[in-house]
């Protein structure tokens, strides 16, 4: 039967060409394709010549910034890239423990690299201008950063944190709040001995494992500057136990860590000692918040078999006392998230991913006052700078830096930061 | 081949639909297309280069049609593209694509720490290109002849044959892929993949291990290489 059909192919086959070659009808020569002089060997591989176009990213010269310091920094120096010192970037995101700072790609592409750079860009230069201007004698600020995934809200976060550790202000850290609300999916440990009734306010739960973690990346950070500053009342934990006046803050974390009971406890007295001292003896503090619109919404934890709310919770309760606008001295930077929202089922549905939908009502009367920083995706200018990088740091070669290959990369991402670093992780 | 596969599915009770979209040179049972169709080259501009001469074989052969998976990107590749629904069991083309490109990540990764580190006379040496390791990791497992048991006159021997193309890759791909079923699932196994590419990059591994192991089975039977044609 095989041999039947390839007969008459065989013969169509002989009967086209000779029509072909006396050049009688179009019909039949529709059927067959003419070929280049190739031989059969060249079909098993696709030959990919070298071409000697280069896209328009390898013909830029200026990618780097000298300076590691962003308070000299200036609208000049936008789409360029600094490095932060090893010991700053030590003190923001440790080996130790991941505490989500910077996203897990991040971290292990720094490692590969040797140096951890970040961009610098308009809304972080407007955050920082903001920030230089600060009166400590007046009430505190609240900035709010928006815009779409992807587009580097968290990073811009980073880049005021770390202007303000350059020059030694008190930072409050609080990184993907969403693990405060909701259980950690990615370990698989039992949660049961979570939650415990606290013993200050017997309505309220305590967090012993989380606050256990928080209270290691606040010492971590702000490592010398915890010894100056002093108490100003006497904190009573129980019978026996007792801190005075006049203990210095890294005595009471120290505290914190050996006693886990007490540890919700502990930060409750920090934040309060905060909000009550002035700039003479305090250094002015900033509050960095990451996916804050999770402060305000519904949790996934259950205590008893009843379901949990915010204003149950000890920690959330003296948080949003400093995310209000008492106090003085300092500033309250907070950014947005929408991913978090999806992983749930049981959050409150959202209208949409503008900011004040994310934040609802009970938020945005908390921070009505506020100013909002707005992240857009990259320029034509920035994408092209962070390609120029990727090739100085050898993390793209050969077929990604020809005009072809930057025009698919263009193309499929957009102007997306976050798209841009996910594809060119796996390209050649 | 034909008549080995033809066993295999009577054995096993399986439909084998075959589409009329496949690239391989064998050819398929009951395909539209006869054997002496061609696979297409994605490359626009193998077909516009000048009028063939007269002696050139392919002006006289048919091509396939070209099937959706093929792009004319300059990141296609033909072994990539083979490799990709050979790796995993069901051939989920979705998981295949993220496997592929976490393994690249992570090779440029471990080569990018070494390069930093690494002095200047041996930073030549370093390759930092996943594509290249991933050719070279294959050519290093494939084999060059293979052994098929043949039976006359009441005995059954083993005879030494040679190998197509598609074969090798398939046989280099297969080897690597029970490799990757050894090790624990509590890894990664983009960080599986990863390290016995570079193993076998480096002629090491499990891998280039079955080869030269079929390569000493030719080489003790190499006198009935003759059992076959005669």
């Amino acid at each position: 039967m095989h041999l039947q059909k390839r007969s008459k192919l065989l013969s169509d086959c002989f009967r086209c060409m000779s029509l072909m070659e006396k050049g009688m009808s179009l019909r039949f020569k529709s059927r067959y394709i003419c070929l280049t002089n190739r031989s059969m060997s060249d079909f098993t591989k696709h030959r990919y010549e070298n071409v000697a176009d280069l896209g328009h990213a390898s013909y830029i010269e200026n990618i780097r910034c000298d300076e590691s310091d962003p308070t000299n920094h200036s609208m000049d120096d936008v789409s360029l890239m600094y490095t932060i010192p090893v010991e700053h970037y030590k003190r923001m995101s440790p080996a130790k423990w991941n505490n989500k700072a910077f996203s897990h790609r991040f971290q292990r592409m720094c490692s590969a690299f040797g140096e951890s750079c970040l961009m610098i860009r308009k809304p972080g230069l407007e955050l920082v201008n903001y920030l230089k201007h600060t009166n400590p004698e007046k009430a505190v600020n609240r900035y709010i950063i928006h815009g779409k995934t992807g587009c580097g809200k968290s990073m811009t976060l980073q880049y005021a944190l770390h202007y303000c550790m350059s020059n030694n202000w008190l930072i409050l850290p609080a990184y993907h709040f969403w693990d405060n609300v909701k259980f950690n999916y990615h370990t698989k440990l039992k949660r049961k001995g979570e939650l415990t009734v606290s013993q200050f306010n017997k309505d309220r739960l305590d967090q012993p494992v989380y606050s256990l973690k928080w209270l290691e990346t606040f010492g971590w950070l702000n490592q010398k500057l915890l010894g100056e500053i002093k108490t100003t009342t006497k904190y009573i934990w129980s019978k026996h136990e007792s801190s005075e006046e006049g203990t210095s803050l890294s005595a009471l974390v120290d505290l914190g860590k050996a006693r886990p009971r007490h540890s919700t406890d502990v930060i409750g007295c920090i934040m309060k000692e905060i909000r009550l001292q002035d700039h003479t003896t305090m250094p002015s503090v900033l509050v960095a918040v990451d996916c804050i619109n999770a402060a305000f919404g519904k949790t996934l934890m259950k205590y008893d078999g009843k379901p949990v709310t915010t204003d149950q919770l000890s920690f959330m309760c003296n948080f949003k006392k400093i995310l209000s606008n008492d106090w003085k001295n300092g500033a309250v930077v907070g950014a947005l998230d929408t991913l978090g929202l999806r992983q749930s089922e049981t959050t409150d549905l959202v209208e949409g991913e503008h900011p004040y939908d994310l934040l609802g009502r009970e938020g945005f009367d908390l921070l009505d006052p506020h100013i909002l920083i707005h992240v857009q995706p990259y320029t034509d200018q920035e994408v092209l700078a962070q390609l120029a990088y990727y090739k100085d740091c050898k993390w793209l070669i050969d077929r990604s830096l020809t005009a072809a290959g930057e025009a698919e990369i263009i193309q499929l991402c957009g102007n997306n930061p976050a798209d841009i670093t996910n594809y060119c992780a796996g390209l050649y | 081949m034909a008549h080995s596969l033809q066993r295999l599915l009577l054995v096993r009770n399986i439909q084998w639909t075959i589409t009329k979209q496949s690239i391989c040179v064998i050819p398929a049972l009951n395909s539209s297309y006869n054997k002496t169709f061609v696979p297409p080259n994605p490359d626009p501009k193998f077909y516009k280069d000048d009028v063939p001469a007269k002696d050139d074989e392919l002006s006289q052969k048919n091509i396939k049609p070209a099937p959706s998976d093929q792009t004319y990107s300059c990141f296609y590749d033909h072994e990539l593209h083979r490799f990709e629904k050979i790796v995993l069991r069901k051939g989920n083309s979705v998981q295949t694509r993220q496997l592929i490109w976490r393994t690249f990540e992570e090779i440029k990764c471990i080569q990018l720490k070494k390069y930093n580190a690494a002095d200047e006379d041996e930073k030549e040496n370093i390759e930092l290109n996943p594509l290249k390791i991933f050719h070279q990791a294959l050519d290093n497992a494939k084999p060059l002849v293979d052994v098929v048991s043949v039976s006359k006159g009441g005995a059954s021997y083993r005879v030494p044959v040679s190998v197509n193309p598609n074969q090798q890759l398939f046989f280099a791909t297969k080897s690597i892929r029970e490799e990757l079923w050894k090790g624990k699932p509590k890894n990664a196994a983009a960080l599986r993949l990863a390290k016995e590419l570079l193993a076998a990059y480096n002629n090491e591994g499990g891998a280039v291990k079955r080869k030269l192991d079929l390569h000493k089975e030719a080489h003790a039977n190499r006198a009935y290489a003759n059992l076959l044609h005669g």
